[in-house]
């Protein structure tokens, strides 16, 4: 356990810079475009007044007044690129290892005791990557709130806008569905870590023969239960859930048994 | 004992790298493996240690399946670039229960390095060096080095080499490959000759000079070039 600990803050440490870096990039980037996209709308409606020599009140008409929802439509862009990053960084922290200024994985390898605390500590580290991410966002768009209603004028406020909607739309307040949202994401953690062991156990041509048969055994599994579910129709909605959610458990423990496999077994520095 | 039964491990469909390579270890002892470039002398000690599976074979470590008795060097540098010595050491004493801070400050000052240096800025030599600060501060019995004199200039070689005269070995049973046989040719008990992934020949050194009258250099060249 301590070691599995010390392994985490191990990881953590070597990737903190990295990750504050790109923390406060999406944050920034995030807050300035709500910033940006106020200015840019009262600069757009003073043109058009002298322009049109109309008053403020026809060209808000003419316009249209700025909701947060409207404001705050790039954070969408910024969350997928975020979860783009969240992917290359399962993967580096990996290959890191293997193809990094130092053969790391030969000490990583050789720790005393069993290999199982290097996935647990890596995938941790990632656990804890997701949840600060899930938490910046929440918090940037908190903020980017706060800093939008203090910008905009009150007249050039869309009346309609509901912060809860907004959050809706681009992330979740509900706990439930945060920790969905958290456990699919850890799968897909879990997924992706089995193919890079996978890659580093076979290598080369039957490396990538295995990740296209356990891609092709992943969508054999998702479309194959929901196809035959819905071809039966005897089940409840109640019972297809339940289907789903054990195909899902046991989906999920058959990648990480498999990776704990591989690293026992058939890892190759 | 470290005793390698019966290795063999192919890569895909290529010849085969290692062939039912067996042999053993004394403790208190040296034993060296030779071969040529590619003859599959680092993947033995990294099949010995777990590093990279093999299709048959055991290791056995006085009599029972375990690594944790022996300690790898192997001839690259394996902790994290960012760390110092310092830093590396520290990592040693809190995963290792058999580390041996005691060794290590000896070695550290008999080897001049410096706690406050960085690993990856270190020379080659400097490097090798901590690299066997790493494998001897362990308290194991049995001690694999990879190549330990690879790209090092003479001077380096002779302080690296003193090592394996000092009582630092008192007890350990080591095993090495390496190319550079004239150096340490006084310090090794046993050498094992390794073509095609099969053992071609193997002896006590001091019985080759005594029977055969010859150096291990001398039968390292009628091996390979018959």
């Amino acid at each position: 356990m301590k070691q599995y600990l010390m392994l985490t803050n191990e990881e953590l440490k070597r990737s903190w810079k990295m990750i504050v870096a790109v923390i406060l990039a999406m944050a920034s980037i995030e807050i300035l475009t709500v910033v940006g996209r106020v200015i840019y709308q009262e600069r757009q409606v003073r043109n058009y007044m002298s322009d049109a020599k109309v008053t403020e009140s026809e060209a808000l008409r003419s316009f249209g007044k700025l909701s947060f929802e409207q404001a705050s439509s790039y954070f969408s862009y910024v969350i997928m690129i975020g979860i783009v990053l969240v992917i290359l960084y399962a993967i580096q922290i990996w290959y890191r290892d293997w193809f990094g200024e130092s053969k790391y994985i030969y000490r990583l390898l050789l720790l005393p005791g069993g290999r199982a605390k290097i996935f647990f500590a890596k995938w941790t580290s990632l656990a804890l990557v997701i949840i600060s991410f899930i938490g910046l966002q929440w918090a940037v768009i908190q903020l980017s709130y706060a800093i939008f209603n203090w910008l905009i004028k009150n007249n050039y406020r869309a009346s309609s806008f509901d912060i809860s909607m907004t959050l809706k739309q681009l992330y979740t307040m509900n706990v439930v569905d945060v920790l969905i949202l958290l456990i699919l994401s850890l799968f897909v953690v879990s997924f992706l870590f089995m193919l890079v062991l996978l890659e580093r156990s076979y290598r080369k041509a039957k490396g990538l023969l295995f990740i296209v048969l356990e891609v092709i055994a992943l969508l054999v599994i998702m479309m194959g239960g929901m196809y035959v579910i819905e071809t039966l129709d005897i089940f409840l909605s109640q019972e297809i859930s339940g289907i789903m959610l054990a195909i899902f458990v046991l989906y999920f423990a058959y990648t990480i048994w498999k990776s704990l496999r591989l690293l026992k077994w058939k890892i190759s520095v | 004992m470290l005793e390698v039964h019966g290795l063999k491990k192919r890569y895909g469909r290529k010849k085969p790298i290692l062939e039912g390579v067996s042999f053993s270890v004394r403790p208190d002892s040296i034993t060296c493996l030779i071969g040529l470039n590619g003859e599959g002398k680092s993947t033995i000690l990294k099949a010995i240690m777990g590093l990279v599976p093999v299709d048959a074979g055991t290791v056995l470590v006085d009599g029972e399946v375990s690594r944790e008795k022996i300690a790898f060097v192997p001839d690259l540098q394996t902790m994290p670039g960012y760390m110092t010595i310092g830093d590396a050491l520290t990592y040693m004493g809190d995963y290792y229960p058999d580390w041996n801070p005691k060794v290590a400050e000896e070695l550290m000052g008999l080897f001049k390095l410096l706690t406050t240096d960085k690993i990856l800025e270190l020379s080659k030599g400097n490097q090798a060096k901590f690299s066997l600060v790493l494998g001897f501060a362990l308290d194991r019995p049995y001690l694999l080095l990879d190549e330990p004199f690879a790209g090092i200039d003479l001077f380096t070689k002779e302080q690296i080499s003193w090592i394996f005269s000092s009582h630092y070995m008192e007890g350990r049973g080591i095993l090495m490959t390496t190319h550079e046989i004239v150096e340490i040719e006084h310090l090794i008990d046993r050498v094992v000759f390794l073509q095609d992934g099969r053992i071609i020949d193997e002896h006590d050194t001091e019985e080759m000079r005594e029977v055969y009258g010859k150096s291990v250099q001398d039968r390292m060249l009628e091996v390979y070039q018959r």
